[in-house]
């Protein structure tokens, strides 16, 4: 079995500080894999280095076997890895539908002479980007909010238009941060709904995410992460089980009062 | 009334008496004790109306706030309409504007030329500070590029006006690249000092590479536009030439806004870091932007050069920059009609006040803090800018 993405002995150091310390981790394809951990442990940080926003200090992430460690986030996006944010992080004064449009950048090519002779080809490309924005407006359920801002969107829509303008990036990985974080029941249960959907397009699912339930409910396979160190990788079933995922959960001080 | 209230009054009105010595003080030297008392009499009467419109109810604000921002929402509503329409609408203006070339005077159409060369340096500093959001202060030594381009190939070579028009454009656009190449990586603040050195380095260089330049003597003779044997003499031959390039300028700035790369600008703007995640190679489409507007900047440099038929180093200060960048600002950034509306403003104003001329710089300033104060996102926001700020300064 291949794994789509591929992260082997990566480390981050920040100064004296060591955020993420020989980490390995394979996500295969098809799949929705969850990092967890408790606040700290480094699962931003992993995130941030798959995706390029930092160069790792040592290890290497690879994608279907190519080396994209270290490259410019653009270029990761652009073979195939896309996140979402934590902190929601859209276009604020653009439209829903602008923001979906701009995920298809990487996938369109008109240029500026392109744009200035306004060639049917690029009125085609455009007419394209705008339908396929659409379509993927209609999957995360915001037809009806394509023409607002941003900005003026209820909370769970915001982070439904994240996800949807990294879709229209074409990813094989989609990294989403911390989805579920803040939203209320209702919502939360329609996000994992839309996770589950987006696994069902072939889209492999790189998770972080705090909401236990839907971890579990989702995932094929977990990994817990504490102080920058894997501490446990398995099905949803053998995490829960594991008793160094419960310590550093419930802390190390009760467990040992437990045990 | 209460007692906060009493207190923010108290501390608006010491605000506004700062204001007014300090206007007093800076203003004595230059106009004497009699004038600068007039001129700070004046600011306290204009800080006592603004500060007496603070303590309006917010219902009577904001319908005078309205008021003010009435052209915002005229714009707004323009932004709006039909396509057939928005198509339509610049190019009766275009033809209005070429029609009055028709009955206009020698000296008019001189200044609508001048400002005419504003435009289409505000067009071009507008793609770079009003798309992209870089903050750039050194814009004018990219015209210093081209018009010296022009100003030596022309009066050395015979190099013919319209091939230096592009040269100088893309020779600017080279510069661009350079400049770009190892700063685009800083933001805000840094870009902007950074640009505002390049600029004070190309007018020092040029000033002294007496050999190339003939430094500070400039250069005299440049040959005058030529087309199949009719020579450009009169102002109104400049007139056409500079609305032409005007028309193409605002022409290409439409169609890039609407592009791919205009979205992709936008994006960057708002969040670069988001931008970049999505695939949008941000180092690349600034630099993109910067080789835009020093084109146009330097295509405005070989013209002011044919028309002017000399040029020397002093015609591309620090000054000359600002002022292009305030057109920018005032007339609203990212705004195709607004920066139009703005580089004519300015390039009149001047002419306008001519009547007070030493007060011209005080009043000058007076109407822009003013302006800032009133309407942040300029005379003709783009719809989406105008968005920002209304959403800005609505509780």
């Amino acid at each position: 079995m291949s794994a789509l993405l591929s992260i082997a002995g990566l480390t981050m150091r920040f100064e004296g500080l060591t955020a993420v310390d020989r980490m390995d981790l394979a996500v295969e394809e098809g799949r929705i894999v969850s990092l967890i951990g408790p606040n700290g442990a480094g699962k931003t940080t992993l995130f941030n280095c798959v995706t390029g926003h930092y160069a790792p200090t040592a290890g290497d992430v690879h994608l279907s076997g190519d080396l994209i460690s270290g490259l410019q986030p653009h270029t990761i996006a652009r073979r195939g890895v896309v996140r979402t944010f934590q902190n929601i992080r859209l276009f604020p004064a653009m439209s829903a539908l602008e923001n979906v449009m701009v995920g298809r950048h990487c996938r369109t090519r008109a240029g500026v002479f392109d744009a200035l002779l306004g060639t049917p080809a690029v009125r085609r490309e455009e007419r394209e980007i705008r339908e396929r924005a659409l379509a993927l407006l209609e999957f995360t359920g915001l037809s009806a909010q394509c023409d607002q801002q941003a900005r003026n969107l209820p909370y769970g829509a915001q982070r439904r238009l994240e996800i949807a303008r990294a879709l229209a990036a074409e990813p094989k990985v989609l990294c989403l941060d911390e989805p579920a974080a803040g939203m209320n029941p209702r919502e939360t249960a329609d996000l994992m709904a839309l996770i589950g959907k987006i696994r069902d397009l072939g889209v492999t699912v790189f998770l972080i995410e705090h909401h236990m339930n839907l971890v579990m409910a989702i995932s094929d396979r977990v990994a817990v992460m504490d102080h920058g160190v894997k501490i446990a990788e398995g099905t949803p079933e053998q995490v829960q089980r594991d008793p160094k995922v419960v310590a550093a959960y419930l802390g190390e001080e009760e467990h040992r009062a437990r045990a | 009334m209460s007692g906060a209230a009493r207190q923010v009054l108290r501390s608006a009105w010491a605000k506004a008496a700062g204001w007014t010595a300090a206007f007093y003080v800076m203003t004595l030297p230059l106009l004497g004790a009699a004038r600068a008392l007039w001129i700070a009499l004046g600011v306290a009467a204009l800080q006592a109306v603004l500060i007496s419109l603070d303590h309006l109810t917010p219902g009577a604000r904001q319908r005078f706030r309205r008021v003010v921002a009435g052209g915002g929402v005229l714009a707004g509503r323009l932004g709006r309409m039909p396509g057939w329409l928005r198509t339509a609408l610049p190019l009766v203006l275009l033809t209005a504007v070429a029609a009055s070339g028709l009955g206009l005077g020698p000296y008019t159409l001189d200044v609508a030329t001048n400002a005419g060369i504003y435009v289409l340096l505000a067009l071009g500093l507008n793609v770079v500070v009003g798309q992209a959001g870089l903050l750039v202060l050194g814009f004018i030594a990219f015209s210093a590029v081209g018009a010296y381009t022009y100003g030596i190939l022309g009066t050395q070579f015979h190099l013919s006006f319209w091939l230096a028009l592009p040269l100088g454009g893309l020779l600017a656009a080279c510069f661009g690249l350079l400049l770009g190449l190892p700063t685009l990586r800083l933001r805000g603040d840094y870009l902007a000092i950074v640009t505002l050195g390049f600029g004070e380095i190309t007018r020092i260089t040029l000033n002294n590479w007496n050999s190339l330049t003939h430094g500070p003597n400039g250069i005299l003779g440049i040959p005058p536009p030529s087309l199949f044997g009719f020579t450009f003499s009169q102002p109104r031959h400049y007139f056409y030439l500079v609305l032409a390039l005007v028309a193409l300028a605002a022409f290409c700035s439409r169609r890039l806004e609407r592009s791919r790369l205009g979205r992709a600008w936008v994006a960057m703007r708002e969040d670069e870091t988001a931008a970049e995640s999505m695939g949008v190679p941000t180092l690349r489409l600034k630099l993109l932007a910067f080789m835009i507007a020093a084109f146009w900047g330097g295509v405005a440099g070989v013209v002011f050069a044919s028309k002017q038929l000399f040029i020397s180093p002093e015609s591309f200060n620090f000054l000359e920059s600002v002022m292009v960048l305030c057109m920018v600002v005032l007339g609203g950034m990212g705004s195709v009609p607004g920066v139009i509306l703005g580089a004519v403003l300015l390039a009149f104003l001047p002419e306008v006040l001519r009547g007070v001329a030493e007060y011209r710089l005080i009043v000058f300033a007076v109407a822009m803090i003013l302006l800032m104060q009133y309407r942040p996102q300029g005379l003709w926001p783009s719809s989406r800018r105008f968005e920002e700020s209304a959403a800005e300064t609505s509780p």
